[in-house]
């Protein structure tokens, strides 16, 4: 009885840990099984796990092998199967962690169930080795043995359980869109694009707040459930509900807008990023072009700033803004880049004002002309959207100020995934004045790393005074920059040169590329 | 024991300096008081719990290891606050407000423990919100002949209507240099010195993220600085000695609690006259404006002539180390403002509030319309 029990816990406990990447992987894929298989991070942990699980089944086979001793042998078997799964989840480090949601946890413990299931089934046909003479315990084997389908459990608790996960979802979408229906005074405003979406938002939603009262999906909230959770708190005090929408795959807008019914559209930048699931840039487009194709009445508003948007801007025959620094109905002059601000005039409909805001990078003012555009469609007072522009706020981890104590500035910009962010970042960099320093990994997602890491020291050449460079670019980009680079293996390298190298009045950029799925 | 409500955190940029001196404290409560600490968050929900007498849980944040709580109008309890299920906790004898900057020493925890019928050992609704912001400030001091540095208020919308026009008009009262502080906040977040016209959009710019009015004042050179305090016991004032920070950080850490002789020069090496002219304004301050627990005033010296800087109704470690060097007579002080507290709450349920029972319930015993009251 103990023996079982002890099986079932090491078995419990070993996918624990050999999941305990993986499962954050799944996550990040949605729970599409497709996406798991083909995701990169997917065959590597994969690879890693395989080969600690042959170390694993040797080790208990040995263990099985050597000893007889009862007591010995459980203990021995306790240490080893607690300790070699526990050294795999510890080495290498964690970038994203799983969050326990109600749906992953049923998948979870499904899975868990599942594999002790499994390691149960191959006990009995592996007790046959004790008749070899192999020991007493080698039936313990079989949790070695089965730690190679580990990677395949989560995918197969998750496709038992599709059935009813999808009922769920289908049941709060259709709560949501009655909720919706039931308001008709209610301006659904849907944003979406590759990149600039949540800033949009956010700056949309503190210029309508002083008209209005708004609704705004949280943080990065961008999926069907996502927008679900965010009706729910929708009260009758609400008049706009300004709604984030993002897209994997094509016709992913489409289920939204039917869900929200959109009255006004709004298409930010629209770049190569993320483009693989979508089907290239027009593939992009096509996708994002949904929102205004669903348009119930009302009005577009396209940025003027990526030649992907204005083509929208061209094709679309519904009411029309395009806005941007280089925009037509809104568009922005003399923007200065400044210490932590950009001052810019802003030309609302014809009318000029001067603005600053505390925000970081020439993008910003995009984004804000985007929002100023809607705002001024909706009746918000040019004044009033003039000082909104002066209370707004960035983002974390997207060239976000931070003044540390010890006099230092850092300029965090951790979720900087491309060359043009990059440059946008060395813009910025450039307007302080002190010692600068750049911490970078450079692009890691990227087909021509060699070409585009060079680029990346390029666009810090006059921006920076020195580079530290970790990682496999590092070499790369030390060709490009002017300047001194350091280089180094790790953030944990790069972080102790920067220690030693950093004085007050000095800013630090943190230009890294942390994409989602790269753990 | 008397229960007694420490209040301190706060949705506040004092966020820590105030927990530092809340936790401080609670812990130097003694005797026949039993100190209840209540920490509110930077969202504003309040907890309490014994941890929180303890520095190192901020470091931590466990929040399971505490009780979410709240007050109620009209009872003058604690409760705790479980998945929406209110349990009392205890009978609160009296509050002490440990919360600095806005949210807590601006008169709103003042406002809820009124309501409540918790007395408190700390200013009053008014007192508090006319020293949180600066313009009320100035208004009040005005109102009893208190000398202060000469401004101007400038106003969020007419300067974005017209930045250029509402800075020049700005340097041409005030002159140059001079200092631009956001009304409502209480450290030095958001003060800009400027010396010229151009940096003034700079500063306005800044000033205005925080509140939509900003007080602009000629900036002294070569002044000194020159702090007081003042509390009330069984009826009498009692003023400190006045001090000269040295040093610009002008918040008292826990680290320096005792006053390390380096940060600071107490008594302040000023001549008597002029230190006997400081405390006699914060004595009159004090009861021309009627406050009650302890406060700091921050006062500006130049060529013999003293302007009230700014006065604190919640000072950093609530001032004690003007008053006493040892925690055992800051435990004897904050027995002494308690007890002034009850009283004074004694005092104002004295005040008359209304005339016995109401027209309107009269009008509804007759089931008529009296008073255009309608019974449903």
């Amino acid at each position: 009885m103990i023996l079982y029990l002890l099986f079932f816990m090491i078995s419990a406990f070993s996918f624990i840990c050999f999941d305990f990447k993986l499962s954050a992987v799944f996550q990040q894929c949605g729970y599409r099984i497709g996406e798991f298989f083909s995701c990169a991070a997917t065959k590597a942990e994969s690879l890693k796990t395989a080969r600690f699980s042959c170390l694993y089944t040797l080790a208990l086979l040995t263990l099985s092998a050597v000893s007889d001793d009862f007591p010995v042998t459980v203990c021995l078997f306790a240490v080893l199967g607690i300790g070699i799964p526990f050294a795999y989840a510890l080495a290498g480090k964690t970038v994203k962690r799983v969050k326990f949601t109600a749906r992953f946890t049923r998948i979870y413990v499904l899975a868990v169930i599942l594999f002790s299931g499994l390691c149960f089934s191959a006990y009995f046909p592996l007790a046959f080795l004790e008749k070899l003479g192999f020991g007493e315990y080698s039936g313990i084997t079989a949790v070695g043995f089965c730690s190679f389908f580990i990677p395949l459990l989560l995918p197969l608790s998750a496709t038992a359980l599709y059935p009813l996960d999808r009922a769920k979802y289908l049941a709060s979408k259709r709560k949501c869109a009655e909720k919706l229906k039931s308001r008709p005074d209610l301006t659904v405003i849907g944003i979406t694009g590759s990149a600039g979406k949540t800033s949009v938002k956010n700056y949309l939603f503190e210029m309508l707040s002083r008209k209005y009262t708004a609704l705004k999906t949280p943080e990065s909230y961008n999926t069907p459930l996502g927008i679900c959770k965010t009706v729910e708190k929708l009260g009758e005090e609400h008049e706009i509900f300004v709604c984030e929408m993002g897209a994997r795959r094509a016709g992913d807008i489409k289920e939204i807008c039917e869900m929200v019914r959109p009255k006004i559209g709004v298409i930010t930048a629209i770049t190569e990023q993320h483009t693989a699931t979508l089907g290239g840039i027009e593939g992009v487009k096509r996708t994002k072009y949904e929102l205004i194709e669903e348009l119930k009445g009302g009005f577009a508003v396209f940025s003027s700033d990526t030649s992907g948007s204005a083509e929208l801007y061209e094709k679309c025959e519904k009411e029309k803004y395009l806005a941007g620094i280089n925009g037509k109905d809104v568009r922005a002059e003399n923007v200065v880049l400044k210490e932590g601000k950009i001052l810019f005039d802003i030309v609302i409909f014809g009318k000029k004002y001067s603005c600053s805001c505390f925000l970081l990078g020439r993008h910003a003012v995009t984004d804000i002309c985007v929002a100023a555009a809607v705002a001024s469609k909706l009746g918000v007072k040019d004044e009033d959207i003039v000082i909104a522009i002066s209370g707004l706020k960035g983002e974390k981890h997207r060239l976000e100020e931070i003044k540390t104590p010890s006099g230092i500035t850092v300029i965090d910009d951790g979720y900087n995934a491309n060359i043009e962010g990059i440059r946008a970042a060395a813009e910025v960099l450039a307007a302080y004045k002190g010692g600068k320093i750049v911490v970078t990994a450079g692009i890691v997602e990227s087909d021509d790393a060699e070409r585009i890491n060079e680029e990346v020291g390029k666009a810090f050449s006059g921006a920076a005074d020195k580079v530290i460079a970790f990682g496999k670019n590092a070499d790369a980009i030390a060709r490009g920059f002017s300047g001194e680079t350091v280089k180094t293996d790790s953030v944990g390298g790069a972080k102790k040169i920067l220690g030693t190298e950093v004085k007050s009045g000095d800013v630090v950029l943190f230009a890294n590329d942390i994409p989602d799925r790269y753990l | 024991m008397k229960n007694v409500l420490v209040f301190f955190g706060g949705a506040s940029s004092e966020h820590d300096v105030s927990v530092v001196t809340g936790v401080m404290t609670a812990n130097c409560l003694g005797g026949k008081y039993n100190a209840v600490p209540v920490y509110i968050d930077r969202e504003n929900r309040w907890f309490t719990g014994d941890m929180l007498k303890d520095l190192s849980w901020y470091k931590t944040e466990n929040f399971k290891a505490v009780q979410k709580a709240a007050v109620f109008a009209g009872d003058p309890c604690l409760y705790a606050v479980k998945k929406n299920r209110i349990k009392p906790l205890l009978r609160a004898y009296c509050a002490i407000n440990c919360l600095h900057g806005l949210n807590g020493e601006d008169g709103s925890l003042a406002g809820i423990l009124r309501l409540s019928g918790i007395p408190f050992a700390s200013p009053s609704i008014f007192s508090s919100a006319a020293s949180m912001d600066k313009y009320y400030t100035k208004i009040a001091l005005k109102g009893i002949g208190v000398k202060t540095l000469r401004y101007v208020k400038a106003d969020r919308e007419e300067y974005y209507a017209d930045r250029a026009k509402v800075v020049k008009e700005t340097v041409g009262k005030i002159g140059l240099p001079l200092i631009v502080k956001p009304s409502n906040l209480g450290s030095s977040i958001g003060i800009t010195l400027v010396k010229s016209e151009e940096e003034l959009f700079d500063a306005f710019d800044l000033a205005f993220r925080f509140d939509a009015s900003a007080i602009v004042e000629v900036a002294l050179e070569n002044f000194r600085e020159i702090n007081c305090a003042c509390y009330r016991s069984d009826g009498k004032c009692v003023v400190s000695e006045t001090e000269e920070p040295v040093s610009a950080n002008d918040i008292l850490t826990f680290e320096d609690k005792y006053g390390a002789g380096a940060e600071r020069k107490f008594p302040a090496d000023i001549p008597e006259n002029v230190s006997g002219k400081i405390k006699k304004i914060t004595e009159d301050v004090y009861r021309k404006l009627g406050f009650t627990g302890v406060i700091r005033i921050d006062y500006l010296l130049k060529d013999g002539e003293v302007y009230l800087n700014e006065i604190n109704s919640v000072p950093g470690s609530l001032a004690y180390y003007l008053f006493t060097d040892s925690t055992e007579n800051f435990s004897v002080m904050l027995g002494e403002l308690i007890e002034e507290g009850i009283k004074e709450h004694n005092k104002y349920k004295s005040n008359v509030f209304s005339y016995g029972k109401s027209n309107l319930s009269f009008s509804f015993g007759k089931g008529g319309t009296k008073g255009g009251v309608t019974k449903k």
